[in-house]
């Protein structure tokens, strides 16, 4: 693992060299684990990320990113449920709450589960969005 | 409606209840009243529930000022030193509740007690 992120650690944003669609394609092909949960309230922090998605943080830390932020951080990728600073690259948006206060569950997450993406188009992510609001888990529930 | 007015209060003060433990794990914060016996102590002075909010004063002191009728407050945790409009208070280990009409109340570290301006200017 340490000679992994010694190799990926001189791949820059700009050297993946590529569209935002494939980067895409290739962040919902994977099958991510949940390392950790911390930071803020539901942030969660995915290992399983593929070598080819694999930054060093940004230079300059961003003060605000977006409620629901899908990105990455050297090896891992993560979602993060509150709007708050962040060094990672931005991919896009769930619409999915891993923490809601007065929903049941409150927390999504656990450390441990397997977690897969699929892409949307904007008007069923603003559906989601909607629906996610008024407490609905609008996240497909595996069970293994 | 009589209200408790803040009339200045120093760094490191907030509004703090019991908290919300056991979520840590998820990244949440619990928060909460630092010295918590203090805050069930105040509350259990003035008959709220034990860990109701309250105001946690940080190490440089309050003011506060009665204003529109009788107020009843009570002051627990580290010793300090307080008044009640220039008359000095007692305030033993786990706290004491007081009550006050239409007057201006201070609390004062220990340490911090404010001398008389001539004597504090010969201290240097």
């Amino acid at each position: 693992m340490a000679a992994s992120m010694a190799s990926t650690s001189r791949t820059s944003p700009k050297t993946l060299n590529t569209t935002p669609d494939d980067v895409v394609a290739r962040h919902v092909a994977g099958n991510y684990r949940v390392a950790m949960i911390g930071f803020t309230p539901g942030w969660s922090y995915l290992s399983g990320l593929s070598d080819t998605l694999q930054m060093p943080r940004r230079q300059n830390p961003r003060l605000l990113t977006p409620a629901g932020t899908i990105s990455i951080g050297g090896v891992q990728t993560g979602v993060q449920c509150l709007a708050g600073p962040s060094g990672w690259h931005l991919l896009g948006q769930t619409a999915v709450r891993t923490y809601q206060l007065h929903r049941d569950p409150t927390f999504l997450l656990e450390p441990g589960d397997a977690i897969t993406f699929a892409s949307v188009d904007a008007k069923t992510f603003a559906e989601q969005d909607r629906a996610a609001e008024a407490g609905e888990i609008v996240a497909e529930l595996m069970t293994s | 409606m009589s209200k408790l007015v803040i009339a200045s209060i120093g760094p490191a003060s907030s509004v703090q209840d019991g908290g919300r433990p056991g979520s840590q794990r998820y990244g949440l914060v619990p928060s909460g009243a630092v010295d918590r016996l203090a805050l069930a102590a105040a509350n259990t002075l003035v008959g709220n529930e034990l860990f109701a909010a309250g105001v946690e004063i940080g190490p440089f002191g309050a003011a506060f000022t009665a204003r529109g009728g009788a107020v009843r407050i009570a002051l627990a945790g580290a010793s300090r030193n307080a008044d009640i409009a220039g008359r000095a208070i007692a305030i033993r280990y786990v706290g004491d509740a007081c009550r006050w009409r239409d007057a201006d109340a201070r609390l004062c570290p220990r340490r911090l007690v404010q001398l008389p301006r001539h004597r504090r200017r010969h201290r240097g």
